[in-house]
């Protein structure tokens, strides 16, 4: 089975990087292609995820190499083979500043069609620079992407025709689409691209094994818009956000009705609604910390590449939410499937991440002269010494710029995922009455709301009464303390077919649970 | 953590069985009724090594039963200082997988508990070894045995269930606790070590 899921603007940009996350914690399939497409090419959450998919590929590589760091087919740690083009995103405008009246050739069209065209989009919106997304305006951005070819040529749209021959000789191919309702890209994105690939599929004569899934997003954040923003200036106004979702549940009540573009569709949304600390109108500016509800969207799209989903024949609409009291909980968060529970891969991954980042990781970095004071102790002999000992030079190889590549590597991404859980844990509930109890993370990071560019500052370091909070990281019954980590790590098996840092990353991961 | 208690109990017991089994082994030949032709623990050899021999005869007592009263207290001398390192090196066994050792390096801070703990075994065995020997009056024997013996017997024996304390804990101390214990750390580490 092949997997594809392509997130559009900076929403779906947002959930691919709580399904990266899920990914590393082991509930994503074996394998996936992931593309995202946004007009905003510098938007920042876009090229976070761009950061993090980059960040997940090269370490899963250097860790599932079968000859030298591997963590072997049984482990769960970055278990799905990610694979992206060499530019994860699509624009479906290229060009510098394109705006609608240049897409649609607006002065060579007859003056009839100009009319039209006139009564479909004021002035403002046709002489509109598109380099920062379609703000807000599905209109548009309808327009210009229905305006732009498929092209077999382009990257992105190769692994669609690449997908679609892969079902014509057989095999089954999954698209899972994930987009707002409420935004612009996201909002024109999700039909139409779904649109294109049936019409590739048609094109192909491919008439089965093509399956279809989206996550819909409804409206879950707004935010304040600034006073001294420009009169005339375009952007995703929120108090139209619910009237936008309106009509285009409205457009997707009958779509569905009238087409079977989608197998599969997941509706998420969240009440009351996020109010995100800063407004930016696009670019590089804007970043948006990661909200509880994406997860969702994230372990919609894992579920649907989950061979455990039987796909059916008729169309089916999934909507979640969470429970309706002021808490989040991990009760609130779903499982991928029988076999794959969420809330316990994700607290594995969790408590992994934190335990390499201020309690292994450190131990390991640098030369075998700063490392060898832990040679003799049973966990470093057995899961480190004796997989990267060298008869040549009888001594390890931990230190060799190699493997400290890894450590370091590994040392960003645990980083990563404290980031991530923290701000979402934080972020989620701003300004609001709603309570997370997912984690605790006062004691490991600090929150700084307005500071767009890092909201999370992780410690450095911790303390004794730091690490032994550890023991009430999760708002749960299912906490476990460093202690017991170290007590696991030293006498959980090894995997005969694990090579070198890979025995050592996948007995930690595996004593995190 | 029970799991992991599970997997390091029959290390422990290893070591502890290298000594536990030659001293109850003597302990049942003490116990056993005195051959007087024996070389090993006959009549002759007890009273000469251990006992005040001229002074059993002066209290006109007749050596073999002043021999068999010597076993019968040498014998319950051993089984209490095995019965006390048993408990205190099991303790320690046990209660190494419960301490606080939730970083790489840490281990090596819990010797001082460990040298605590095995401090007190010592001094138990002493104290167990002066109780019967030389304070006690339950054993009648204690009264006929020379002062050298009693040195000789009281740092033999301490010794020898101080090294089936070393060893149990050697084997049977926690896998991430072995920094703690004295070349503890040498041994290899294994998937069932």
């Amino acid at each position: 089975m092949k997997n594809f899921l392509i997130g559009i603007g900076g929403t779906g940009a947002k959930c691919i990087e709580h399904l990266v996350h899920s990914c590393s914690a082991g509930l994503g399939p074996d394998q996936l292609w992931v593309g995202m497409i946004d007009q905003d090419e510098a938007n920042g959450n876009v090229n976070k995820t761009k950061i993090l998919l980059n960040k997940y590929i090269n370490l899963r590589d250097s860790l599932r190499n079968e000859n030298k760091n591997d963590l072997s087919n049984s482990s769960n740690l970055l278990k799905t083979k990610i694979t992206t083009n060499n530019d994860s995103v699509w624009l479906p405008l290229k060009g510098a500043d394109p705006s609608l009246k240049e897409i649609v050739l607006f002065d060579a069209l007859k003056d009839e069609v100009k009319g039209l065209l006139s009564c479909l989009y004021d002035p403002q919106e046709k002489e509109m620079n598109l380099s920062e997304g379609f703000r807000g305006r599905p209109n548009i951005g309808a327009a210009a992407m229905l305006a732009t070819a498929a092209n077999e040529d382009d990257p992105f749209w190769a692994q669609i025709y690449k997908a679609i021959d892969a079902a014509k000789g057989g095999e089954e191919v999954r698209i899972f689409i994930i987009g707002s309702i409420f935004g612009g890209t996201g909002a024109s994105g999700f039909p139409n691209i779904a649109r294109k690939i049936r019409a590739i599929q048609s094109e192909k004569g491919v008439l089965s094994n093509v399956n279809i899934g989206g996550a819909l997003m409804l409206p879950y954040f707004d935010y304040e818009v600034p006073d001294d923003i420009g009169e005339g200036e375009i952007y995703a106004k929120p108090n139209q956000f619910l009237d936008q979702t309106k009509a285009a549940l409205e457009y997707y009540s009958k779509l569905f009705e009238s087409d079977k573009i989608f197998n599969q569709v997941y509706v998420a949304g969240w009440d009351p609604i996020t109010r995100v600390s800063k407004f930016e109108v696009g670019g590089n500016t804007q970043f948006n910390s990661p909200l509880f509800v994406e997860t969702y969207a994230a372990l919609g799209a894992l579920r649907f590449f989950c061979e455990d989903n039987k796909i059916q024949e008729n169309q089916e609409i999934f909507h979640i939410g969470k429970n309706d009291s002021e808490d989040i909980l991990w009760s609130d968060i779903p499982n991928v499937s029988v076999n794959l529970n969420s809330k316990d891969s994700l607290m594995n991954l969790v408590r992994f991440a934190f335990s390499y980042n201020w309690m292994y990781g450190p131990a390991l970095k640098g030369s075998w002269s700063k490392i060898k004071k832990y040679s003799n102790e049973h966990w470093f002999k057995r899961l480190i010494l004796s997989n990267t000992y060298e008869d040549t030079i009888k001594s390890s190889t931990i230190g060799h710029e190699k493997n400290q590549e890894i450590i370091s590597s590994m040392h960003e991404y645990s980083q990563d995922i404290l980031t991530w859980i923290s701000d979402m844990n934080y972020s989620t509930v701003l300004e609001s009455d709603q309570k997370m109890k997912l984690i605790y993370a006062d004691f490991f990071s600090e929150y700084s709301p307005k500071n767009n560019s890092q909201k999370i500052s992780l410690k450095e370091k911790l303390t004794g009464s730091d690490k032994k909070e550890f023991k009430n990281l999760f708002h749960d019954n299912e906490n476990i303390t460093l202690a017991k980590i170290m007590s696991n790590i030293s006498y959980l098996g090894t995997n005969k077919d694990q090579k070198g840092l890979g025995v050592f990353m996948d007995t930690l991961f595996r004593s995190c649970r | 953590m029970i799991l992991n208690i599970l997997k390091t109990l029959p290390w422990f017991i290893l070591g502890s069985a290298i000594f536990a089994v030659p001293s109850i082994l003597l302990i049942g030949a003490l116990f056993a009724p005195v051959d007087v032709e024996s070389s090993f623990l006959g009549t002759e050899w007890v009273a000469e090594r251990f006992m005040n021999l001229d002074g059993i005869l002066e209290d006109g007592q007749d050596p073999a039963s002043a021999t068999a009263d010597f076993n019968y207290m040498f014998a319950w001398l051993n089984v209490n200082l095995l019965i006390s390192t048993i408990v205190i090196s099991l303790g320690w066994a046990i209660g190494s997988h419960f301490l606080n050792i939730d970083e790489p390096g840490k281990a090596k801070f819990f010797a001082i508990t460990w040298i605590i703990v095995s401090g007190l075994l010592v001094g138990i065995l002493l104290l167990v070894n002066y109780a019967i020997l030389l304070w006690g009056d339950t054993f009648y024997a204690a009264q006929d045995i020379t002062t050298a013996s009693m040195n000789t017997m009281v740092l033999l024996t301490t010794i020898y269930y101080g090294l089936m304390h070393w060893l149990s804990c050697v084997l049977g101390t926690a896998r991430q606790a072995r920094s703690a214990v004295l070349f503890a750390n040498q041994l290899p580490a294994r998937n069932y070590l």
